[in-house]
């Protein structure tokens, strides 16, 4: 399989070992075709940057957690967006937190998206599924 | 001149005689003619020859016939001529030397034209011409040529002379020096020679004029002297019954200038009141009494005073024939008399009616007079005062000083005034204030003293109370440590107490302060706040002067003070003229104040210390919940996936119970997830920026009711919402939060009803806006009221009622944080309603 042929990977950027657990099961269980990159905090997830430019393909879209060691997530956002190609990657913020300090200042650093983790591991999976629908099947990315 | 008219009076005569020649003459003609032709023939007969030679002879013969007779005739003529002119010659020069003669100036005028035709040597004189130049001028020329001595006045009398009268009168002449003179002139006609002339004597009255202008200017002296001394004078002649009066009499008296008057006219114009008086005063004069009365006189409409003095004279038989008097208009006297008289009265019944004393004393020194005050206040009789009776009432410690200033000051003739006791009816002494000083008469002659008594024993006593008072004001001053200044503020002058002095390290008893001392002593920094301060006051733009600054001691060192001060005295259009203070030393109380600032500032300091730590502890705090809200949500999140996978995924090889405890999980898991979910909503409101905004009430409520979970089960739910039109300010987020809790409290808790009812009401209530949320659940004891609003209290088993026990305390929290309050009132079974009070 080349590289042509594979749906373009999704970056999880996600500290938590049982979230990140979790979210892994939720796509799977969605027989999710998706490749899963994973960034354990902010400083690996911008690792990735040298690598896009470097001509990996670009994800579909990062799933980005605010609450992230060594640099937190809207940092990440903010770097990401301020990048001239990579700013096109649908970044979709997934977080416990519903402050609506976090809230904003996501979309003022131009998030395309921010979804609140479900405690509840029902409501969780639906968000999964929505997210794999929404951004991998229904949405254009730009190329 | 006369030898002219002298000639001029024989040509008629002459003329006479000529025609007598000529007529003799004309008739020897005549005759000659008519006769010597017959004649001839008569003696020579009618020869031709004969007769032509003959009338050749005739014609010289009547030649010289005619010529003998007109030598007859003509010297005949002449002879009668020349004896005329000899008379002639004769009288005029006869008629000369009188008329050179006569002492008199004489004037012969044309009287037609008034022509000067001749004068004689003494006219000569008088105007100083010479006969020719005389003769050369008219009239007006030899007159002042004023009316009524100008040409036409002359010819009036002239005219006068002509129609036969002979004028005499007064002509003003003029010297050929131009020296102007009085002159009679005497005027008649003269035929001179058959000629009418006017013959004019004139006589200098230059002597007689003057000596009239002297009577009159010495007259016209006596009657403005009698003008100016208001003195007219009469003159009576008794058996004549002739009445005459000066000018200023005839105006005294109101009556025309000149009237004749008898005694009867005089007696006319005498008061009515006063006539029988002057009657019997005149009635005595003419026995030889001295005449000097004072009357009345009615002078037209007026009423005028008049003082006669008269003498009368009497003759060889003692009968009185005349009467020479004076009169004299007094009225101006009179009236200043009576009003002197009038004053007097007043000021006799002011100084009796005072209640000051009055007396007086003469030049003796002696008292002359008191008033009844006087006597009423020593009891005594005016009598027993007069002279030096009054001396006797004085007290004996103040005799010898009264005594004194009186004659030194009667000496000096100078004003005195002193304090001295004197012995009041009642036996007591009383301090009188006298006061003296020299009195003088109209003429300005010293007269004695006037002086007054005032009782001031009163006055005496409320001085001595003030001076008592202000010498005990002075030792509380002393003993508060205070200094007491006394400004005049005009003139910036103070007098200050020891104190004032001591307190800045001065000796008093060298030390002086004036308002330009006083400013230079206070501290720059405070100087101009301080003055700026005075100023106001004393414009009164303050209403009190009380200010604290600094004052240089005598050291150099500085002192605080507090000046407080008032303005004691107002002039009359009310700018400040005195103001009286006081300095306090307040240097332990700025000390004191200064050390409570440091630890005031020490304290503050602290404050700000533990405020800052505070706040970091509340940051600290905020990020902890913050935090554990989240991080408790992550393991949650686990338990509650995995035990759902376990659920699904390993259903088959779990059993009933096995499940029931992975259920319990998740209902543990859900619990908690609430209350972390709740404790962020509390944390939240504690955090949050509340915004005040205009809320309407009723579209907030009908909100909250439509965003509710009403649907519970099988039992009747009626929200029943009360909410007028009203609008509050305050933070809608918080409110909603609010609302929905209580909302929610009022389902649960009527859970167990039939019908739960709900009403959510509001109601405006002075200035606040008041809601309520009423419900007919379960209710609650009211000794439960404060804690069901603290954090994590339940009433209730979680079974019963689940819940956190974080709702009512987030309403409270939200309501305090806008300003407005949160209780409730309820029984047990009875419902509850819980009440909300915002500011409008």
């Amino acid at each position: 399989m080349t590289t042509e042929d594979l749906p373009p990977p999704i970056l999880l950027v996600e500290d938590n070992p049982v979230d990140l657990d979790l979210t892994r099961r939720a796509f799977r269980r969605r027989r999710f075709l998706n490749p899963i990159e994973v960034a354990r905090d902010g400083e690996e997830a911008l690792a990735f940057m040298p690598r896009w430019e470097a001509g990996e393909p670009l994800p579909a879209v990062i799933l980005l957690d605010i609450k992230l060691p060594k640099v937190n997530g809207l940092e990440v956002l903010r770097r990401l967006k301020v990048h001239p190609e990579f700013r096109r990657i649908p970044v979709v913020m997934l977080t416990s937190s519903d402050e609506n300090t976090d809230l904003r200042t996501a979309y003022d650093l131009g998030v395309n998206s921010y979804i609140v983790k479900p405690v509840d591991f029902g409501k969780f999976m639906h968000v999964a599924e929505q997210i794999e629908l929404y951004w991998c099947v229904l949405n254009k990315g730009a190329r | 001149m006369i030898g002219d008219s002298a000639r001029s009076g024989t040509a008629e005569r002459r003329r006479l005689e000529a025609a007598k020649v000529a007529l003799v003459y004309a008739g020897f003609g005549a005759l000659w003619i008519m006769f010597s032709d017959t004649l001839l023939y008569q003696l020579v007969g009618q020869d031709p020859s004969t007769l032509a030679r003959m009338q050749t002879f005739k014609g010289w013969f009547f030649i010289g016939i005619t010529a003998v007779l007109l030598y007859l005739l003509i010297r005949r003529a002449m002879a009668a001529e020349s004896r005329i002119a000899e008379r002639l010659l004769e009288s005029e020069s006869r008629f000369q030397a009188i008329f050179d003669g006569v002492n008199d100036p004489i004037f012969l005028h044309d009287p037609q034209t008034g022509r000067i035709l001749d004068v004689n040597a003494r006219a000569c004189e008088l105007y100083g011409y010479s006969r020719e130049e005389l003769c050369d001028r008219q009239v007006a020329d030899l007159s002042s040529n004023v009316p009524p001595y100008t040409q036409a006045d002359a010819l009036q009398w002239f005219d006068q002379v002509r129609r036969g009268e002979n004028p005499v009168f007064e002509w003003h002449g003029r010297h050929s020096t131009g020296h102007l003179f009085w002159l009679e002139v005497n005027m008649c006609r003269a035929d001179v020679c058959g000629k009418p002339l006017v013959l004019a004597t004139v006589r200098s009255i230059e002597q007689r004029k003057r000596v009239e202008a002297e009577l009159r200017r010495s007259e016209e002296n006596l009657n403005r002297a009698q003008a100016v001394a208001q003195v007219g004078s009469w003159f009576l002649d008794i058996p004549a019954d002739r009445l005459e009066w000066s000018e200023q009499s005839y105006r005294i008296f109101g009556m025309p200038l000149g009237q004749p008057l008898t005694l009867h006219d005089f007696t006319g114009c005498i008061h009515p009141d006063d006539l029988e008086e002057l009657t019997t005063a005149w009635q005595a004069a003419l026995e030889g009494t001295p005449y000097d009365i004072e009357h009345r006189i009615v002078a037209g409409n007026e009423v005028r005073w008049v003082r006669e003095r008269a003498e009368v004279r009497f003759d060889a038989e003692g009968r009185p024939f005349e009467a020479l008097g004076t009169v004299q208009d007094i009225t101006e006297r009179r009236l200043l008399e009576d009003e002197q008289r009038q004053l007097l009265k007043h000021l006799d019944t002011v100084a009796n009616a005072s209640p000051v004393l009055f007396w007086s004393s003469g030049v003796d020194k002696g008292c002359d007079w008191v008033n009844h005050r006087w006597l009423e206040f020593t009891g005594r009789t005016i009598e027993e005062e007069l002279g030096d009776g009054w001396a006797r009432g004085v007290h004996p410690d103040d005799l010898e000083l009264c005594t004194k200033v009186y004659l030194q000051s009667f000496a000096l003739r100078q004003p005195f005034s002193m304090e001295y006791r004197l012995r009041r009816a009642d036996g007591e002494y009383r301090w009188l204030l006298g006061r003296g000083m020299p009195r003088y008469d109209a003429d300005g002659e010293f007269v004695g003293f006037i002086g007054s008594c005032l009782d001031i024993s009163s006055e005496r006593q409320a001085l001595e109370a003030l001076w008592e008072s202000e010498e005990r004001l002075r030792l509380a001053l002393q003993a508060a440590g205070q200094g007491l200044f006394d400004a005049d503020v005009a003139s910036g002058r103070m007098t200050v107490s020891p104190e004032y002095a001591r307190m800045l390290g001065y000796d008093p008893a060298t030390f002086s302060e004036d308002r330009e001392s006083w400013v230079g002593r206070i501290h720059p920094e405070d100087r101009d706040r301080v003055v700026a301060t005075l100023d106001r006051y004393l414009k009164g733009e303050l209403n009190a002067y009380r200010i604290e600054f600094r004052l240089r001691m005598a050291s150099g060192a500085w002192k605080w003070v507090l000046s407080v001060g008032a303005v004691v005295e107002h002039a009359a259009d009310g700018t400040p003229v005195r103001m009286i203070g006081t300095h306090t030393d307040i240097s332990a109380r700025k000390q004191a104040e200064e050390e409570l600032q440091g630890l005031n500032a020490q304290l503050e300091q602290r404050v700000a210390e533990r405020t800052a730590q505070l706040e970091a502890a509340n940051r600290e705090l905020e990020s902890f919940s913050y935090s554990v809200s989240h991080d408790l949500k992550a393991p949650l999140r686990g338990i509650d996936g995995y035990s759902q996978i376990l659920i699904e995924d390993f259903d088959d090889r779990l059993d009933e119970e096995g499940r029931q405890l992975v259920r319990n999980i998740r209902h543990g898991v859900a619990q908690m997830h609430q209350l972390i979910e709740d404790m962020l909503a509390y944390s939240r409101m504690e955090r949050r920026t509340l915004e005040a905004r205009r809320v309407d009430l009723q579209a907030l409520v009908a909100a909250v009711v439509a965003g509710s979970n009403a649907d519970e089960g099988a039992r009747t739910i009626v929200i029943d919402q009360q909410v007028p039109q009203l609008e509050c300010r305050c933070d809608r987020d918080g409110l909603t939060l609010v609302l929905r809790n209580l909302l929610e409290n009022a389902l649960k808790f009527t859970r167990e009803c039939s019908e739960a009812r709900i009403e959510i009401g509001a109601r405006q209530e002075a200035g606040q806006v008041l809601l309520w949320v009423r419900d007919n659940g379960i209710g609650f004891d009211m000794q439960y009221h404060d804690t069901i609003f603290d954090m994590f209290q339940r009433l209730h088993r979680a079974e019963e009622y689940p819940g956190t026990g974080v709702g009512l305390a987030l309403v409270k929290k939200a309501m305090n944080r806008m300003g407005g309050r949160a209780w409730a009132e309820s029984a047990p079974g009875e419902g509850s309603t819980f009440y909300l009070e915002l500011p409008q």
